[in-house]
């Protein structure tokens, strides 16, 4: 297991700069020249001249990768902002928090008022519950998300105000953006958990379970429940990727000061560092989420378990052979 | 005790007779077909998508106004008998660029989800043939471009790119590539281990032959469904660009673009709100609908 | 009648689906008494796994349902042929009881009848404090027993059923199922998904604890050699219908259906200097339309002017042999005289 622990951490590593090259040929690619942003398109050439050798654009494309990566890995400055030119790195740490806490949020609360329903459904096959729930279903993974979020605010912050419209400072204040991050999730962990749930109330071991005697509740539970939860587990990661996009557009829609905001923003006004800073701190947040899923996948599934440290003893038994 | 001959049994007795005087033809595909037939709310999905196709080409025949005929005297009009959804902020005919977004959202998602699915099919097949190094290699390319959130990723690639349906195009394509490539590259693995692959190649079929007349057929099933289902998702993401600002820009009628200002008209015009926002979800549930349908009808075993 | 353990009494099972109804089970009678076994052999498809289910209360919902019949455990009936639901939900709530206690089943593949994210010495711990009171600790201990019982190391308890083998599977499978010492075990091909060599351990172990525990055996089998290896008596089913019954010396040295005859013609023998094992042609009539004569007359290579375009009875062919064909209909039959050996054959 620590090999396995070990080997995902060491793969981080080209994850990492496989981002880094994907961000740096996107703003090489980008039209328009960032020194103009600067300086203002009414400044001099000198002034434009001397801006373009400060940032290091007249240097060929491979030296301004490797000053790059090498910037980014050694001391991770992620340069600075044009528009405050603060320290990209340290605007968007301060605003992490709040979009993480977003999207974990309700990819839980997705989890929690969802898989349920998905079981009862299962169990409660072709019953009205079971219509409903998977009609519902189906809103929520065809509804546009920031349309979603546009009716609840009319509804809930404009006509009944029983809600906030922007700013999540107050606990009411989440509950539309994390019902908007959510609702595709909620629609569609409970169609997963209805189907999986229901090849698994199909499976021999069901049988053997009922054969003991036991309860119906029981073996819906005991046996079939953590047999059903392996594929949503399994998907959980991705979700969590998703749910990070849903963010972005959340965090605009109700105006949360967080990175898809600040990113949003630093696009409008063409801040690159602030743009590409944004995407590589998101995208190893989400790869590091996407580790701790894995692990906890093979902590449900005994059988995957094994299966790491059956591969690590091959290993050593290869390497045996060499020596 | 003696068993009763009963109606129900004579009626069966007379549909195996029947049956048996047909000659059966059936292969997959028909078979697929016929359950997919009997699904009604896939078929009711079928025909939503074909009405809408029908409108898209038929716009302007339906529509009573043009695109951007903005009319400043008649801005923001509840809807009325003359305007059946109202007007815009520019006093535009919001029916009529409702009826011309048919043009805009589906087909849009439509190249999008082409585009990912040929590029990631080239490289899965790829991968999924050659094997064991060229697979590994190809493979953690595709995980590199997935640790990126894939609207993370086609905001980036947008946001330097620029506006535009093209840039919008190429970077919901890019960014779904590694996700469909991998959903193709697990349909081939799957039928590659098939039993009947073995018995093709026992006896002797060429890998073309191979790959043409066992292996595509039968792997087809679940790409088609997955198409279906990133169809939908390509559809809903384009419209969340779009309506960020970083997709189709006014005064092209896409329906998420036409939704650009409505937060601020909550109040004053919420009526701007409703029909954008419901003819994406009609497009995306009727998407939906088909492809659990055809899910079902090619996995018959889940349902 | 009280030698015997388990009775089943004209018992009668429908499928109804979509598609229409299926006759799974039509009118099958026969007992086991306690350390008894009885074998029901018959090919794919004949209703021999139904029967089993019927009796563990676990047909599949909605589509199956008892007709008509009665299972006797012990004399006390324990099938529910209302719909009503209260009935049901009645007659459900005792067989949860029985089941794992009383009665108990091993299924056909064992591959898939163990929970595969629970370790399998929980699995057979379960069973025991379901159905005793005892407390964890005691639970544990006794599952560790019969872990030892089965041959298995009791050190295994926290591994997970992927770590065994088939043979290791079926028994721990065989180990949960006789946990709570039941008075009727139902064995559904035990040994069909396993390697021929491990298939004679596992029906030896079986057969010891049967002895050992005094248990009425039920053993569903297509495999007529696992049938002469253990059982006392044998039923042949043919499609949902007991076709032949006896016991073991009846039918292997008297087989008197056509059916059965064509079941052990169809068997490789070394006595016997065949050039080509005989198939029996022909498919099994469909349950869901079956004929309203003999359902094996199509495929029958005896019929003969006494076949009635009806169905036949059992007949007695000599003390407790059973036949169902009109080959051996005594010279004084007649049709309205209906179904007197059925009853004999059920005592």
């Amino acid at each position: 297991m620590l090999r396995y622990i070990v080997k995902r951490l060491l793969w981080m590593i080209p994850v990492v700069i496989g981002v880094l090259c994907i961000v740096f040929v996107l703003s090489v690619v980008t039209p328009g020249d960032p020194v103009t942003t600067l300086v203002g398109a009414d400044a001099s050439a000198e002034a434009k001249e001397a801006m373009r050798e400060k940032l290091g654009l007249n240097d060929p494309v491979y030296v301004r990768f490797a000053n790059y990566v090498i910037k980014i890995v050694t001391k991770g400055d992620l340069g600075n902002s044009y528009t405050s030119n603060q320290p990209v790195k340290t605007e968007i740490l301060d605003r992490f928090p709040v979009t993480l806490k977003l999207t974990i949020a309700s990819v839980i609360v997705a989890l929690l008022l969802s898989v349920p329903l998905g079981i009862i459904s299962a169990v409660k096959r072709y019953s009205w519950i079971d219509n409903l729930s998977m009609a519902l279903s189906l809103i929520g993974v065809s509804i546009p998300q920031f349309w979603f979020a546009l009716l609840t605010l009319l509804l809930f912050a404009v006509n009944l105000r029983w809600l906030p419209a922007s700013g999540i400072s107050s606990v009411k204040g989440w509950v539309l953006p994390v019902l908007m991050i959510g609702v595709g999730n909620m629609g569609n962990f409970a169609r997963t958990t209805r189907a999986s749930m229901l090849e698994v109330i199909q499976q021999d071991y069901i049988r053997t379970a009922r054969a003991k005697g036991q309860k119906e509740a029981t073996v819906i539970i005991k046996h079939g429940l953590r047999n059903a939860l392996i594929p949503i587990v399994a998907n959980v990661g991705n979700v969590v990727g998703i749910s990070l996009g849903g963010a972005v557009i959340a965090e605009n829609i109700f105006s949360v000061a967080g990175v898809g905001k600040y990113m949003l923003d630093a696009i409008n006004s063409r801040d690159w560092p602030a743009v590409q800073g944004g995407i590589i701190l998101l995208a190893i947040a989400f790869s590091i989420i996407m580790l701790i899923m894995d692990l906890l996948y093979a902590a449900i599934d005994p059988r995957l378990k094994s299966e790491f440290r059956a591969r690590g003893r091959k290993k050593a038994g290869r390497k045996l052979q060499v020596a | 005790m003696a068993k009763l001959y009963t109606p129900a049994m004579a009626a069966i007795d007379k549909k195996k007779a029947r049956l048996k005087g047909k000659v059966q033809k059936s292969s997959p595909g028909r078979e697929a077909w016929k359950r997919l037939r009997r699904n009604k709310l896939a078929i009711a999905g079928l025909v939503i998508l074909i009405i809408l196709v029908l409108i898209a080409v038929f716009a302007p025949f339906i529509a009573p106004e043009g695109i951007d005929n903005q009319v400043l005297t008649r801005r923001l009009q509840p809807p009325s008998s003359e305007h059946i959804m109202g007007t815009d902020e520019f006093g535009r005919d919001i029916f009529s660029r409702i009826i011309y977004g048919t043009q805009i959202s589906f087909p849009v998602g439509l190249i999008c989800t082409v585009i990912a699915f040929a590029l990631g099919g080239v490289l899965a097949s790829i991968a999924a043939f050659k094997g064991g190094r060229v697979d590994n290699v190809i493979m953690r390319f595709m995980d590199i471009f997935q640790s990126i959130p894939p609207l993370l990723f086609a905001i980036a690639i947008a946001a330097s790119l620029g506006n535009g349906i093209v840039n919008l195009v190429l970077a919901i394509s890019l960014s779904t590539m590694p996700a469909r490539s991998r959903v193709i590259r697990a349909a081939i693995l799957t039928v590659k281990s098939n039993d009947y692959i073995e018995s093709a190649r026992a006896i002797g079929a060429s890998s073309t032959r191979q790959l043409l007349k066992y292996m595509l057929p039968n792997a087809m099933g679940p790409i088609l469904t997955a198409f279906t289902f990133s169809v939908a998702t390509a559809i809903l993401t384009v419209s969340s660009m779009s309506y960020i600002g970083l997709g189709i820009t006014p005064p092209t009628p896409e329906w998420g673009s036409m939704l650009s200002s409505s937060k601020a008209l909550l109040r004053t015009a919420p009526y701007t709100l409703y029909f954008p926002g419901l003819m994406i979800m009609i497009t995306v549930l009727a998407l939906n609908l088909f492809g659990d349908g055809l899910r079902d009808a090619l996995d018959p075993r889940l349902k | 009648m009280s030698d015997k353990v388990l009775e089943v009494k004209n018992l009668i099972v429908h499928y109804e689906t979509d598609d229409g109804v299926a006759e799974a089970v039509n009118d099958i009678s026969f007992s086991i008494g306690a350390g008894e076994t009885v074998g029901l052999v018959g090919e794919t498809g004949a209703g021999k796994t139904t029967i089993a289910l019927t009796i563990m209360g676990l047909l599949p919902r909605p589509a199956g349902h008892v007709i008509s019949g009665e299972i006797l455990l012990d004399g006390k009936n324990i099938v529910e042929t209302s719909r009503s639901r209260f009935r049901q939900r009645q007659n459900d709530r005792m067989m949860r009881k029985l089941r794992g206690n009383d009665i108990s089943m091993i299924f056909q593949d064992p591959m898939s009848a163990l929970n595969p994210v629970l370790p399998v010495g929980e699995q057979i711990a379960e069973v025991i404090s379901l159905h005793n009171k005892v407390s964890k600790a005691e639970a544990v201990k006794r599952a560790m027993e019969m872990m030892e019982l089965v041959g298995i190391s009791a050190e295994r308890y926290k591994n997970y059923p992927h770590e065994f083998s088939g043979g290791m599977k079926q028994r721990i499978v065989i180990a949960i199922a006789l946990a709570c010492n039941p008075r009727v075990l139902i064995a559904d091909e035990p040994t069909t998904a396993l390697d021929v060599t491990i298939q004679a351990q596992v029906l030896q172990l079986m057969n010891g604890l049967k002895q050992k525990f005094n248990t009425a055996l039920l053993m569903i089998t297509h495999d007529l050699g696992v049938v002469a290896d253990i059982c006392d008596k044998c039923g042949v089913v043919y499609a949902g219908q007991m076709v032949e019954y006896g016991t073991i010396e009846h039918i292997f040295n008297n087989p008197s259906h056509p059916y059965t005859k064509a079941l052990f013609n169809a068997l490789p023998s070394l006595d016997k200097d065949v050039e080509r094992l005989e198939s029996i042609p022909g498919l099994m009539s469909d349950p869901m339309a079956l004929p309203p004569d003999c359902s094996f007359r199509e495929r029958c290579n005896a019929k003969c002017d006494k076949c009635i375009p009806k169905d036949p009875p059992l007949f007695e062919l000599e003390p407790g042999h059973f036949v169902r064909c009109y080959h051996f209909a005594p010279s004084d039959w007649e049709v309205t005289s209906g179904t007197a050996g059925e009853k004999e054959a059920s005592k």
